[in-house]
Parts: structure tokens; sequence; C-alpha cells
């Protein structure tokens, strides 16, 4: 008799380490995963809800990103994608940085654009944080617990970035 | 004494001195005209020093502060003598006193009675209070009675400043680089675009179109006549690596290689380690760094014993050594290993029974791992390495005699006037003095700050040192992530014209390998 698979929660812990599979270089890891981020934040738009709420699809957003980024990643390889994640939305992105694009509410895109506003090269940055969120995310383990998950996963994200 | 206002009066522990040594007290000092801060140096304190540096364990540091203090003792005037008790204050610094708390021997100190010894003397006053230990027991056997409990903040880096080797460049440099080709971009301007301090010897990684692109910092070096120090930097430029580069072909000088003892680069990273790190002539003091599995150990080795190898004469003049002098770049390999760690408990080597070899072969295993996968294993084992040609040594020998005549690669003898690989620990350092020697310190964040500083100190005229870690693997009690002699010593070599920093970032162990540093305790 098949035994009942669990099926674990979705959560940055489990969708990094998927990315991580698919990339050798830690270094690009590290800028796949915030510019899956940004990217992700980018896109998202919402105006419903709590505030936690709000957060919460956010986070989800972020997941849908990730799981976007390692399918792109088996289908082709980890380099192309961060390419293609980078010059896809390096206007808006360069728009946002430089205020031309005002972000509203705050968000947490807005909150990692202020940390990299004023920031010639936050290419190295980026990168950076996005190991530093790998590294808290394995070193934390996996989270149980719908809010829970999705809670502690935007504090993750908010914490290293506004570091 | 009248009443003395502090600004802060500090109370380091045990654990802090040994970290550090005697530099401590330079952090501690207030630098404020109009201010100063003490320290609290309570007897117990000496005692567990004291108790260390007699068990030679962990000792460099509390030696050196108890030579410190020693000498600061001297100094001090007599505050208060109760049977029980004596306080003594001694001026260390303009802004820095030390306090000596004496009590009876075998008095077990609490931090209780320490706040209320400093809290009932009217004459010392100050506006905080604080602990500093980096030791997790007294962080959790001292929150909340009383004093304010700090982390050494002067002694943490971040352990980020691994990726600083090679950091990630914008467009904007790369498009200048480009336009610029093979004249470079000057350094000022390639600052001001990526608007950050960069460093000669260091690497720019930049998402070209297919592949990653390189530049390197670089510069001229005047050095002084007899060529043992560089004086002055000129010229400084950043250049993208030239096309053949890529094909990861190692040049000493005209002397190309497509291999070093059959270990060729396996990616960029480990290319950029050999050739501008490894086997540069101009690095002095190299860092590689990089998480289990991605190749450290075994690009460090070859590379050392390529560097010692005796090249005929046409093949020393391609390398742009002396051609009438029949010698390798360096005389020999140090092999230096952090003392032991026995489940958590460190203790010096010394009390292991066996010979010196016995004692220090299980922890050459990476060594070992390498010279197997080396071409050198085909011609020999790695044991020979430590035996003298002609005499006895503590590892046996003399060295085979078949291994006299033996060409390697076909170009090149063993160095025929002394072992190839000398291997030691950071106890056996203290009293040693290096010249034309290469040392390679595995596992360099297992050693404080003071430790490593210490064997750093011990290099002579020709030497190199190739610092190799992962301040992810820190197995020694007393350091930990942000506090260790690695990333201290990156800290302070980083901007020095002869240091160099590459972090291996792509691991070649297997996929449970990778797993395994996410395994947890748990059984669900």
């Amino acid at each position: 008799m098949a035994r009942k698979k669990t099926e674990k929660e979705r959560q940055l812990y489990t969708l990094i380490e998927a990315l991580d599979a698919q990339t050798d270089d830690k270094g690009e890891l590290g800028s796949l995963i915030s510019y899956v981020i940004l990217t992700s934040l980018i896109d998202f738009e919402t105006n419903t809800g709590s505030e936690e709420e709000r957060r919460f699809e956010e986070i989800k957003a972020i997941y849908t990103g990730l799981e976007k980024a390692i399918e792109r990643s088996r289908e082709e390889d980890s380099y192309s994608v961060l390419c293609e994640l980078t010059t896809q939305k390096a206007k808006e992105l360069k728009q946002i940085l430089d205020k031309e694009r005002k972000i509203e509410n705050e968000t947490l895109l807005k909150l990692i654009i202020n940390s990299l506003t004023h920031q010639k090269n936050y290419e190295d940055t980026l990168k950076r944080k996005g190991l530093r969120l790998r590294d808290n995310v394995y070193d934390t383990g996996i989270l149980y617990g719908r809010r829970n998950i999705l809670r502690k996963n935007y504090e993750a994200i908010r914490d290293i970035f506004q570091s | 004494m009248d009443t003395q206002k502090y600004h802060k009066i500090l109370v380091p522990t045990p654990d802090v001195y040994s970290l550090s040594g005697a530099e401590v007290f330079k952090h501690l000092e207030r630098k404020d005209d109009n201010d100063k801060n003490l320290v609290v140096v309570p007897s117990q304190f000496i005692e567990e020093m004291e108790i260390k540096t007699r068990s030679n364990s962990y000792s460099a540091g509390a030696e050196d502060v108890l030579r410190f203090l020693k000498e600061t003792i001297k100094k001090s005037t007599i505050l208060k003598r109760t049977e029980e008790e004596t306080t003594l204050v001694s001026e260390v610094f303009a802004g820095l006193d030390i306090l000596f708390i004496q009590t009876k021997a075998n008095k077990e100190l609490s931090i209780e009675s320490l706040e209320s010894k400093i809290n009932s003397d009217n004459r010392l006053q100050a506006k905080e209070k604080i602990l500093i230990t980096n030791d997790p027991a007294k962080h959790i056997l001292y929150h909340g009675k009383g004093l304010k409990i700090e982390d050494p903040q002067f002694l943490q880096v971040k352990e980020d400043i691994v990726n600083e080797g090679i950091i990630d460049g914008n467009d904007d440099l790369y498009e200048e680089l480009q336009q610029k080709s093979s004249d470079g971009v000057q350094l000022d301007e390639a600052t001001e675009l990526l608007d950050r301090q960069l460093y000669i010897n260091q690497f720019i990684r930049f998402r070209a179109q297919n592949s990653y692109q390189y530049a390197r910092v670089t510069a001229q070096l005047e050095r002084n006549k007899s060529g043992s120090r560089i004086i002055s930097t000129k010229n400084e430029k950043v250049k993208l690596l030239s096309p053949q580069e890529y094909k990861k072909k190692i040049a000493i000088s005209r002397h190309y290689m497509n291999d070093i003892l059959g270990i060729k680069p396996r990616d960029m990273e480990q290319y950029i380690a050999l050739e501008y790190g490894l086997m540069n002539k101009n690095v002095e003091l190299f860092f590689l760094c990089g998480a289990q599995g991605s190749g450290k150990t075994l690009l460090a080795y070859v590379a050392a014993i390529d560097q010692i190898l005796h090249y005929d004469k046409e093949i020393r003049e391609k390398r742009g050594s002396a051609p009438d002098k029949k010698s390798g770049f360096f005389e020999k390999i140090v092999l230096l290993k952090p003392t032991e760690i026995f489940g958590g408990k460190r203790r010096d080597i010394g009390a292991l029974p066996g010979n010196l070899y016995q004692k220090l072969k299980p922890h050459l295993g990476s060594y070992l791992d390498a010279h197997r996968e080396s071409s050198l294993s085909k011609l020999f084992p790695f044991e020979e390495l430590l035996l003298h040609p002609k005499f006895e040594n503590d590892f046996g020998g003399p060295r085979s005699e078949n291994l006299k005549e033996l060409k390697i690669r076909g170009e090149a003898f063993l160095p025929n006037n002394t072992e190839a690989i000398e291997m030691t620990y950071s106890g056996h350092v203290r009293g040693r003095s290096f010249r034309n020697t290469l040392i390679l310190v595995d596992e360099a964040q297992n050693f404080t700050p003071y430790e490593l500083k210490t064997i750093i100190e011990r290099t002579g005229e020709g030497c190199k040192i190739v610092l190799m870690g992962d301040p992810a693997q820190v197995d020694n009690p007393f350091c930990s992530r942000e506090i260790n002699g690695l990333t201290h010593a990156i800290k302070q070599y980083i901007d020095k014209p002869y240091s160099a920093l590459v972090t291996l970032t792509r691991n070649y162990r297997s996929q449970m390998s990778e797993d395994a540093k996410s395994w947890r305790v748990f059984s669900q």
C-alpha cells in the first residue's frame, strides 16, 4: 500500500531549496533570489484586505515568482533566467529607483527599494541579500502553520532587505 | 582617590581576552579627552586565564593579556584593602583605567556580587556597567541579573566579507570597460561608477549576454630596492580579462600549463584563484574561501607543490625565476592546522599518544585526498613529501632513493635539500619564524583572531600565506561566524596590495553532501 503523501506547505525554505538545486553558482543564486523577489513585487498589486492580508498576498506573489523561476531554470538554465529577469524589469526597476515611478503604499517593495536607493551598484547588494536570505531560511528550517509561514517569511525578507 | 566618574564600567570575561589578546584594551579605551572608561578584572578571571595558559588550551590571547596586566598592576595604587578583598586601580591609557579586584583564592565569582561591589564603591560611578562576553553560557547565566550583557561587538566582522573578493558590477562600469577595452578604466572612475571602495586584486563580475565576464583591479607595484616590500602603487585600473583567459589555462610568466599536477580549474572562480592568487608571486597573502567541496584544498595543494618544485633551467627562465638558481619559488611548504578539536573541547595535541605524524595524520585527510586526486599519487605516496631527502626526521626517512632522480611532468624535481612539506599546528608556531616558505593554513575560521595574528607575525622574507576557510563551518566553540581569525584577517588585510581574496561558490560534492548542510536532527 502506498504511503499517504504529506505535502509541505508552500514556503521560502522549499522554494529556495528547489531553486538552489537548479543553480550551481551560489552567487548567481543570491542574485536570482533577490531579483525574483523584486520582480514579483513590481508586478504585484492589491489594495484590499487588512495590512496583514496584504503582506500575505505579497509573500504569495513571491512564492509564485520563485515557482516560475524554478520551472524556467529547469527548462533552460538559471543564468538565462537571471538575465531574463534583469532585462525584462530593468526599465521599471530603474524608474522606481530613480523615483520616477512612485510606490503608493508602505509595501515590501517600497522597503526594499528604500534600502537600494542611492546605491549605484545595487547588483552586488542584491546578490548578498539573496544569499543572506537563503542562509537565514536554511538556518530556520521548515516552518509549520499557514499563517505562521507567511508571517515568518515576510519578516525574514523584510529584516534582511531592511538591514 | 576622589570619586571618579567613568563613562562606562566594562567587565570583559576571559573568553574575550583569549580571542583578542591585550589589543582588547585599546578597543575599550574611551577616545574622549574629558572622559574615560574603567575595565574591571576580578581575580577569578585571572585564575581562569591562568588555568587556560597552564593547560595550554586556547591560551595565546589569555597569555598576552596576563603579561599586559602584570605590567599594569605594577603601576597601580591601592584603593581599598580589607581582610577579604583588595582593590587596586591603574591608568593604562589616557582614556582607560583598570580596576583589579583581588578576593580570597577559590572564592567563586557571582555577577551579583561583582555588581554590588561596583555599585557600593562610591568612587566608581558610570553611566553604564557592561559585562562583555562571547561565551553563550555566560550570556545565559548572567542575563537579567543586573549588569548589562553585550557581545564583544568590536571583535565582530560580518561573515559577508568573504564576498568582497569577487563582487558583482553594474552595467555602467561594464559599458565603460568595453569601450576602453585593453586600456582599462582608471580606478577612480570605476570607484565613482560603482560608488564603493575597490581594492587591488579584487575582481568584478558582470552579467554579459551569454556568460559572466570578469574584470580585475590592477596596479603597478613599486618595491623597495631589495624587492621585499611594496612601497607604493601606481596606475591603478580596472581591466576586463582577455577572452583567452576564459579557456582557463594557467600562465606563470611565459610558462603555460593546461593543468597543475593533473588538476584543471573547473570554473572561472577556480581559475582566478589559481592564476591571480595561488600562483601569483605578487600576492603574498591569499584568502581562499568556500564551502566544503568547492575545491579550496585541492587547488591550494597542487599550486603549492608546483611552486616548490625545482624546474629545469629552461622552464625556470620561462617562469621568471633566476635560471641559475636551482630552486622553486619557495623552499618548502608548511601545512598549519588549528590545535585539535575533540567533541567541542579544545586541547593541545601534545596530550595525544604517538609521534607528530601519527598525531597529525587524522587531520590531514583533505591533503591526502588532494594528493590522491593529483598526478603525484601515481609517482609516490603523500608521506614521502614529509621526509627529508638525506636525513631522518620526526616522520621517519630519509626520502626514498628512487625519488632523487624522479622527474615530475618530465621537467621538475622535488627539492633535494629539505622536506617538501612540514606539518605543524598552531600550538607549535610560537617561537618559530619562516623564510621562503609557503604556508597553507586550513580551517582558518577555527583560529581565534589573536592566534591568526601571531601566525601571520611569524612570516619572514619570501613567504606566502594561503588562508583557507569558511566562516559557516566554525567548529571552535570559542569562535563564531562573526568572530573568527579568518574574517578578522580579511578585514585587516583586504586593502593591502599584496593580498587577494577569492571565494569559491560552486560545490563539487554530491547532492547528498549538499543536503547534509540542512540536515536537522529531528525524527520528523
